[in-house]
């Protein structure tokens, strides 16, 4: 893409995101402009012309009696008000787990799981532009059912978010600034950062990394929900954040002149940055419990990691290497990712073969998952794994990799 | 009919909740007057043609951009502007620095200037381009041409855009 071409998208990408839609006022109007199905247009004119011939030829015959018998006359009934369908329940109760479709260009990602793993909330996009829609899993003694949670998040391009609490509370972030906190049992409470008066309720440990441009925001640091942090200098686009570990935050993102990984030990008030190299498409961030962080990074032109573009620190950040495993991925693409589980075992996905890997130690040798499946994306909150390739293959693990339990039956 | 209680599924209900936001940025990015009443115009659209024409399990994108292309374009021969519209400049990021705000509002208001001043035609292609990321195939799908018209729309619209950006920076 050449600069002008860049230059153009950015604009268009920022003068799009400044126009907020009420969905709910929206879908209102629309709904009282909707005119029934043409088919139904069909079976009422042919309803309409029955009843007219039998009224006629009740007419003619009653007419032709003299109209002396009395017949009563058939009002026609009033049709029920079908029931209204609202766009925007907190919850709609489905029997069963079901996941949006995903027929385009898609991607499933899981954005938040309870340590509890009762329920997790998996965003499908069929392309970012296109918007995506939440769905939110819960197990249950007969299995995982599903909901549908509003609103969708447009323009949800990059993974956007990740908490994890104890409780099985969760917490999302959609359109800027509102950030909505989901409740297990399904009550969804919006909490706008311009409010100035956050509840943050049951979350222990929040980081929000909102969609596009828009901030992050951080729960510890004593920063509150009012305002999101500072950001990085040199990154505008936040692509990946990785969980705080022993109070540093870690972040992934990019700006007008390329990709940067960034870490921060006082909640965005200093950061430090380390540029990728040029023409990296990084996939993902890794950080694990000593101080190793693994940027994967493919080429932005072929997508193959073979071109190594890749770096790892073992010091959190003091010093840098290129990283060049045993084994491993051999393509990476946007939402392929890495992640890195709180015992330090990594899990990265190929985004050629959508096939599984994973690393312990040193994160140098690296060796298939194949029990996981097909996947194209993997997320983690530190204990649980969920993996995903299309809405029939999304599984879970809890013991690190060894097993995995399908989601949704294929 | 205004007024009119129609019983709607929830799975349309879901395509709606899934594209509107895009429908209604689309038709503001074309230049749409009103871009909340075209994406429902669109929506009307495509619930009279939802179950039959458009499978309900299909994608419906492709459609909406068709029909809301055509909206806005139908609509713009008709109504006479007094003034083009300019989009209003793009609100930075409370993050950013004063200097790095003004360049890059200054950047986006000329790049959104040079974009309006585009045959609609050429503004279209180079919306569905640089915006929606289709492929020049889905970009014909949606203005009614072939895919080489299509390429060309986006090439020559991109230039004009950065011969005007020149002329910007020279003065």
């Amino acid at each position: 893409m050449t600069r002008l071409e860049d230059q153009v998208r950015k604009a268009l990408i920022a003068e799009a995101d400044r126009r907020t839609v009420d969905l709910d006022a929206l879908w209102d109007a629309t709904r009282a402009r909707l005119r029934p199905h043409r088919r139904g247009r069909v079976v009422a004119l042919v309803a309409a012309a029955v009843v007219a011939i039998v009224v006629g030829v009740g007419a003619v015959v009653w007419l032709g009696d003299g109209g002396t018998q009395d017949r009563p006359i058939e009002r026609p009934t009033q049709a029920p008000t079908p029931p209204q369908v609202s766009p925007s329940p907190a919850v709609i109760e489905q029997p069963r787990a079901r996941v949006l479709r995903l027929d385009l260009a898609n991607v499933l990602s899981v954005y938040f799981a309870g340590t509890d793993h009762a329920i997790a909330v998996w965003d499908v996009c069929e392309r970012w532009t296109y918007g995506c829609m939440a769905t939110m899993l819960t197990r249950t003694d007969d299995g995982w059912a599903s909901s549908d949670v509003m609103p969708p998040f447009n323009n949800s391009r990059f993974g956007s978010g990740l908490s994890a609490s104890t409780d099985g509370s969760i917490a999302m972030i959609g359109p800027r600034p509102r950030i909505r906190l989901l409740e297990p049992d399904g009550q969804v409470h919006e909490i706008a950062a311009v409010t100035h008066q956050p509840t943050p309720a049951s979350l222990d440990e929040a980081i929000f990394q909102s969609s596009w441009n828009t901030g992050l925001w951080a729960y510890d640091w004593e920063l509150g929900w009012a305002h999101p942090m500072p950001r990085p200098r040199y990154i505008d686009n936040l692509q990946a954040v990785a969980p705080p570990t022993e109070g540093r935050l870690w972040v992934l993102g990019s700006g007008d002149d390329g990709y940067y990984v960034a870490w921060t030990d006082d909640g965005g008030a200093t950061w430090v940055e380390h540029a990728l190299a040029p023409l990296s498409e990084p996939s993902g961030l890794a950080v694990g419990p000593n101080g190793e962080v693994l940027v994967l990074v493919g080429d932005a032109r072929s997508g193959a990691f073979s071109d190594s573009k890749s770096i790892i620190t073992y010091d959190n950040g003091a010093t840098w290497q290129r990283f060049e495993p045993s084994g491993g991925p051999t393509w990476l693409t946007y939402g392929s990712g890495v992640v890195a589980l709180s015992d330090g075992t990594a899990f990265a996905v190929d985004g050629h073969d959508h096939v599984l890997w994973t690393s312990s130690g040193d994160w140098q040798e690296w060796t298939r998952v194949p029990q996981a499946g097909r996947v194209s994306s993997i997320q983690t909150n530190g204990e649980l794994l969920w993996a995903g390739h299309g809405p029939k293959q999304i599984v879970v693990s809890d013991d690190g990799g060894q097993t995995w339990q399908a989601v949704i039956p294929g | 009919v205004r007024g009119s209680s129609v019983e709607v599924d929830s799975a349309f209900v879901a395509v709606f909740r899934t594209n509107a936001t895009r429908v209604v940025r689309l038709a503001a990015l074309l230049g749409a007057a009103d871009p909340e009443d075209a994406a429902q115009e669109a929506f009307v659209r495509l619930y009279a043609v939802y179950g039959s024409r458009i499978a309900a399990d299909a994608d419906a994108g492709p459609y909406l951009n068709r029909v809301v292309v055509n909206l806005v374009r139908s609509r713009q021969r008709r109504v006479v502007v007094a003034g083009r519209r300019l989009a209003d400049l793009a609100v930075a990021s409370v993050h950013d620095s004063a200097e790095v705000t003004a360049v890059r509002r200054a950047d986006r208001h000329e790049v959104l200037a040079a974009l309006a001043a585009l045959p609609h035609r050429r503004r279209e292609a180079v919306v569905l381009r640089y915006w929606l990321d289709l492929p020049y195939a889905d970009i014909a799908d949606a203005m009614g041409v072939s895919p080489g018209t299509a390429k060309s729309l986006v090439s020559r619209g991109l230039a004009a855009i950065g011969r005007q950006l020149a002329e910007e920076d020279e003065s």
